[in-house]
């Protein structure tokens, strides 16, 4: 070719760096899972059994936690001297728990043919599977709140705003929007509780709140004493219910938890690759959650020069695991719960 | 024991799901239909703050070939107590073109209503239908 045409530079190849690849890799930060394992540590063992080998062996272990249910009142008037009582009742709820799986595969020669180390590609697969996990377990911790939430209330008509009794939410006045976190825990003394709590908000509440505490340099009120032992976490998974302008979920302190679990032998790392079974080992959650997943790799043969790779390429298959058992602090009155949906009405 | 005091904020951001709503907001209330001789409720806006004003705009897009009926506002303190409101029983709210709208055949209509400083709670769109007609309505509102 004339001009040298054939031997000219036509494209030059760069890789970005951790800032510029961040976009790509932006992700919930699963304020619901956040705030569960702000409480992983509630369990108290009710054998030595339970103390040395922890909270479950294997999968097919079933967890039961126990309370002592409060007693009814049995109140009179007078003293007896052949005053009669009863005796009181425990109860008992399983712990169930969720395996959250995500899988990809790589090729030993998989970077011999492209600008990207095996370390580059791997590295990004396991931090997109951990970004699938953490989506579907949010998204499963939501679904349980609203599913679970309190249905059973002191008063249905409580002081501090109204009670739906229909979709079990308690809502307070469009009038009392700038006092929602003094309504609010107001709803929660009504109920017995004393604080301090946690909620999770949408992004409707948490701005309303980041105004209402920024007195003097965003309003000329001060109203930002009413967020005193309320820790607010926000999330973009919440469904805004009809009629309100934001709403969210209430729990006190301590009340929620959860029960990270992975298998032994991933603990404790067993075989290799190669082998027969593969090798079970287990990492710290990349996205800094504090969970340790499970992983397990196994590897095939495989000609791979039609998918990046090349012939006689070694596949190598990972899954990354983990198992969530969330806990609500049990209550025997029939459908009570302490986590309660709140929202302001319009 | 002196209570430890948690004030804290947790910044964190994700894809949004949620309707906005608030002042200056346009909400869209699921699309409802008149079909045929009923009577249907074909949305409510509930107010339990302050606003300078409400409006509501119903959109109805005929899809038989007879459109038909007639919209009536109605507004109380409770869904089970709602009552029609005109110049006549609220001479402050603003209607257009009328105080009710009765349909005409055309393909697409609108009826828009003003109402400064809603007052009541619950403000419903209710509609008499006429026989063989169906009318697609969809209610859209700001607060402000």
């Amino acid at each position: 070719m004339a001009n040298y045409a054939d031997s000219r530079w036509t494209a030059f190849q760069y890789k970005l760096n951790e800032l510029m690849n961040k976009p790509e890799f932006k992700h919930s930060p699963s304020p619901t899972l956040m705030l569960r394992l702000r409480n992983t540590d509630f369990l108290v063992p009710a054998s030595e059994k339970e103390r040395l080998l922890g909270v479950k062996q294997s999968d097919q272990d079933t967890v039961e936690v126990n309370i002592i249910k409060k007693q009814a009142g049995s109140t009179a008037s007078a003293r007896a001297a052949a005053h009669t009582g009863s005796i009181n009742d425990s109860e008992k709820t399983t712990v169930s728990f969720t395996t959250y799986t995500g899988k990809f595969k790589y090729s030993i020669k998989g970077s011999d043919r492209t600008i990207w180390s095996v370390a580059d590609q791997v590295s990004k697969q396991i931090r997109s599977q951990a970004i699938a996990i953490h989506a579907a377990i949010e998204s499963d911790m939501i679904t349980a709140l609203n599913t679970n939430k309190n249905q059973s209330v002191i008063s249905a008509t409580p002081s501090s705003g109204e009670w739906d009794g229909t979709n079990f939410i308690f809502g307070i006045l469009g009038a009392d929007e700038d006092l929602w976190m003094q309504k609010l825990k107001g709803f929660m003394r009504e109920q017995y509780y004393e604080g301090g709590y946690d909620a999770v908000v949408d992004e409707y509440l948490l701005q309303k709140a980041q105004y209402l505490t920024q007195q003097g340099g965003g309003n000329q009120t001060n109203l930002g004493w009413q967020m005193e032992g309320l820790n607010l976490s926000v999330s973009q998974g919440l469904t805004l219910p009809d009629s309100y302008l934001g709403s969210g979920f209430i729990a006190p302190s301590g009340s929620l938890g959860v029960l990270p679990w992975i298998p032994e032998l991933n603990r404790t790392g067993y075989g290799s690759v190669g082998a027969v079974g593969g090798r079970y080992s287990s990492i710290p959650d990349p996205l800094g959650s504090g969970l340790t997943f499970a992983v397990h790799e196994y590897s095939t043969a495989a000609d791979n020069e039609s998918n990046a790779g090349e012939t006689q390429d070694v596949d190598i298959q990972v899954e990354l695991s983990v198992d969530l058992g969330p806990v609500d602090a049990p209550m025997s009155t029939s459908n009570a719960n302490p986590v309660n949906k709140f929202g302001i009405l319009q | 024991m002196k209570k430890i005091i948690l004030i804290s904020i947790v910044f964190l951001f994700a894809v949004s799901t949620y309707a906005q709503r608030g002042k200056g907001r346009v909400v869209t209330l699921t699309a409802d239909t008149i079909e045929g001789n009923n009577n249907v409720n074909l949305g409510e806006v509930i107010v339990t703050g302050t606003y300078e004003s409400l409006f509501i705009q119903v959109a109805m897009n005929r899809i038989s070939t007879a459109a038909g009926g007639t919209l009536y506002l109605k507004s109380g303190i409770d869904s089970a107590a709602v009552l029609v409101n005109n110049q006549s029983t609220n001479p402050n709210a603003i209607f257009a073109p009328n105080d009710t709208l009765a349909t005409t055949d055309v393909a697409t209509q609108y009826w828009n209503i003003e109402i400064p400083k809603p007052g009541g709670k619950e403000y419903h769109i209710w509609a008499d239908g006429d026989a063989n007609d169906t009318v697609a309505t969809v209610i859209k509102y700001i607060l402000k």
